[in-house]
């Protein structure tokens, strides 16, 4: 079959390749001889990932916050930057590999999941700052009573206003409502935001008590639904109303057709995050922002409020390092990545004593706001409400179908999914 | 005299794989064991909860998609995928070819104009012209129902209703696969010798005859590969759903699929969506794709013999 000179080719070429695999294997031996030399050195070396999603001055705002831990406690930090999907979607397998950061920014609602999965440590034992972050911020990262990160920075929807066209943000739902009918003629619009969507009609779904898992106290109850409530189906009825009753707008109101009515003067009000500001104020609109008025008789408005923060890494060689430097991310970063970039709502409330942001009327109204929000729920069952639930909003708000039915639908398959996956 | 020496059997050398082993190995790595990784996780729990300790759990994952927790929606979008991939590959393949032979048509003194304009679809990056076509097809504020309204139509819910919203989707995507087949024909087209034409003249043939006997035969190796490789990406596409409807219109009862869905968008939500990581689940539709498609490819293959080899 092969001449003697091909199978000394051969032999030459396994040899190479036995030499290649050796060569891997001895490099990770060495490799964890050095790091257990490290191990008993004090000073210590701590990988961090943040994320683009609070913006590229901000990540570079909340650097200058790590590395001055890092200069004050002699420790190594070594900060990577990269985009918010691909850094959260790498996680779950750089971590068990060894490859992860000791610490990394995340949202609240991946702590449930990264949890379960093993990937991060309950910090409450050590965390001694609880008293000083506004309320809901820390139970946003917090799972059966688990501490599991540290909040930097909060994102809600608020009502935002265009200052020629309402001089003051009405008081009530039932003012906004009459407002906005004045307003609306023609191509114009009084009230405007994208109304058959879930995420940002929620918050006059929970005015009238509806909420989709219930919060215990120290995480939620997957059993306890409050889609097919009386309440529920009011704030659902509710929502349809302003279009089929009010006719404040057309029920197919999408993101972008929001952001360009109100960049160009044509609707008056909009419900919308921090976020979209700077391009608003850039095209000449006076903004004013206000918290969602409360309905009269009904309730107060509550918006899904996510919260940026750090978790610590279970595989983490350095828990307690690890541990101090989130405390003092989040007890440092508030007011520089707010200056950095104002989509990110300080979440630390000391922020607000600080001279320069006290008078700063736009904050006053996020926070405002910020303290009449829900957490979106950080646990992985979220996974199985979202379409049912968009489904039921959907066929509701363009007439399709009745709230009561819709509803009764949609928690009933959630339900059913949640009883697959918890096997 | 020697003895005929008997013909020897000709040696296989080695050293060919020796100059082949780069490519091997780059074929190893990148293809061969992520392949059989794929295969091996579509029968384990890998997942967000079964990080450490996920091993293999046999059949369960095509449980899941068949029957399971799922509820089979994976057949209602199976059925929705056959026929987007279909009427999407013969749509952009035909309106390819007519504006082909429009465009070849020497009495169109203009037609390098033309042939800029309609390649536009091609070379503009789809991410941006779909959002485009997301914002005209709004049927409250979008410029094409603004406009049918002032002549009287009223308005259609492009987008909003889910019969309605297949065909826009099913819209988009021939007007950005046209271009594409366009060309091919074109150079087809332009192979065909114009003595063929000719003579057919002299013959008395009559436009169609011409079409039917000269043009189709001779594009025939052109268009057949082109049709299976079409229908094949056609079958995987993403951009277009994510992008254009996310899934949606929603229909009750839908755990997770829209009406829009297709199995590579319906399968990033199965395994992606929001913060659930289910790999393994994720693997056993990649895998049923593959398989899918794989024998969807040898089917059209075997029946319009595309990639065979013309015998001497």
């Amino acid at each position: 079959m092969f001449t003697k000179s091909q199978w000394l080719r051969l032999a030459i070429i396994s040899v190479l390749i036995m030499g290649l695999v050796a060569g891997c294997t001895n490099k990770e031996e060495v490799k964890t001889t050095e790091e257990a030399q490290v191990e008993q050195k004090e000073p210590a070396t701590l990988n961090v990932w943040i994320l683009d999603r609070v913006g590229t001055d901000a990540m570079a705002a909340v650097s200058d916050v790590i590395q001055a831990w890092a200069a004050e406690t002699g420790n190594t930090v070594n900060i990577t930057e990269g985009n918010q999907f691909e850094m959260l979607n790498n996680i779950p397998v750089a971590i068990p590999a060894g490859e992860g950061p000791d610490v990394f920014m995340t949202v609240n609602n991946y702590v449930g999941g990264h949890y379960l999965g093993g990937l991060i440590v309950p910090i409450q034992d050590s965390f001694t700052d609880a008293d000083s972050y506004i309320p809901g911020a820390l139970d946003a990262f917090t799972v059966d009573g688990q501490l599991l990160g540290v909040p930097v920075a909060a994102d809600v929807n608020a009502l935002v206003y265009n200052k020629a066209k309402v001089a003051e943000a009405p008081a009530t739902m039932q003012e906004l409502i009459s407002v906005s009918k004045e307003l609306t003629k023609g191509d114009e619009y009084g009230l405007l935001y994208q109304i058959d969507s879930f995420w940002y009609s929620y918050p006059f779904f929970s005015a009238h008590g509806g909420y989709i898992f219930k919060w215990t106290g120290s995480g939620w109850d997957t059993s306890d639904l409050g889609l097919n409530t009386s309440e529920g189906i009011a704030g659902l009825q509710y929502i349809r109303d302003m279009v089929t009753v009010e006719n404040l707008m057309p029920a197919d109101t999408t993101w972008e057709v929001m952001n360009a009515y109100f960049t160009e003067g044509k609707s008056a009000m909009i419900i919308t995050s921090p976020t979209m500001i700077p391009s608003f104020k850039e095209a000449g609109i006076e903004v004013g922002v206000a918290p969602i008025p409360t309905i009269e008789g009904v309730g107060t408005p509550k918006p899904f409020a996510t919260y940026t923060g750090f978790s610590v890494s279970a595989y983490s060689k350095y828990q307690e390092e690890a541990i101090d430097l989130v405390q003092y991310i989040g007890a440092n970063s508030g007011k520089p990545l707010y200056e950095a970039n104002s989509g990110n709502i300080p979440v630390y409330s000391s922020v607000l004593n600080d001279s320069a942001l006290s008078s700063d009327v736009e904050l006053a109204a996020w926070m405002s706001q910020l303290a009449n929000s829900d957490p979106l729920p950080n646990i992985d069952a979220m996974n199985y409400v979202w379409t049912p639930v968009t489904t039921a909003f959907q066929t509701v708000v363009h007439g399709e179908a009745n709230a009561a039915t819709a509803l009764a639908e949609a928690q009933e398959l959630i339900l059913q999914s949640l009883q697959g996956i918890t096997q | 005299m020697e003895m005929p020496t008997r013909i020897q059997k000709p040696r296989k050398p080695i050293y060919p794989y020796f100059y082949l082993l780069p490519g091997l190995t780059a074929i190893l790595f990148s293809i061969i064991i992520p392949g059989a990784m794929t295969i091996y996780y579509a029968f384990t729990n890998y997942s967000l909860r079964h990080l450490q300790d996920w091993g293999w759990i046999g059949w369960e994952n095509f449980e899941k998609i068949f029957v399971g927790s799922n509820r089979g929606e994976f057949l209602g979008v199976f059925s929705w995928n056959m026929q987007w991939a279909l009427i999407s590959t013969i749509g952009s393949a035909l309106v390819g070819l007519i504006l082909a032979m429009l465009l070849n048509n020497k009495r169109v003194v203009e037609r390098n104009f033309y042939r800029v304009l309609l390649i536009l679809p091609w070379a503009l990056p789809s991410t941006i012209t779909i959002l485009t076509w997301k914002g005209l097809f709004n049927s409250s504020f979008g410029p094409i129902n603004r406009m049918l309204g002032s002549i009287g139509i009223a308005a259609i819910p492009w987008l909003s209703n889910s019969t309605w919203a297949r065909a826009t989707c099913l819209l988009v995507n021939i007007w950005i696969g046209y271009p594409f087949m366009m060309s091919a024909f074109l150079g087809g087209l332009q192979s065909i010798p114009e003595e063929l034409y000719d003579a057919c003249q002299v013959d008395g043939a009559n436009g169609w005859q011409a079409f039917r006997h000269i043009t189709l035969p001779m594009l025939r190796s052109i268009v057949l590969p082109l049709l299976v490789s079409g229908f094949a990406m056609n079958f995987g596409n993403f951009g277009v759903i994510y992008l254009l409807t996310e899934g949606g219109p929603f229909k009750s009862p839908s755990v997770l699929a829209g009406a829009t869905d297709l199995l590579s968008t319906y399968m990033y939500k199965v395994a992606f969506g929001a913060t659930n990581f289910d790999y393994g689940l994720a693997s056993a539709n990649g895998l049923l794709i593959f398989l899918i498609v794989g024998s969807l490819t040898l089917i059209n293959l075997s029946m319009t013999g595309a990639f065979q080899e013309v015998k001497e």
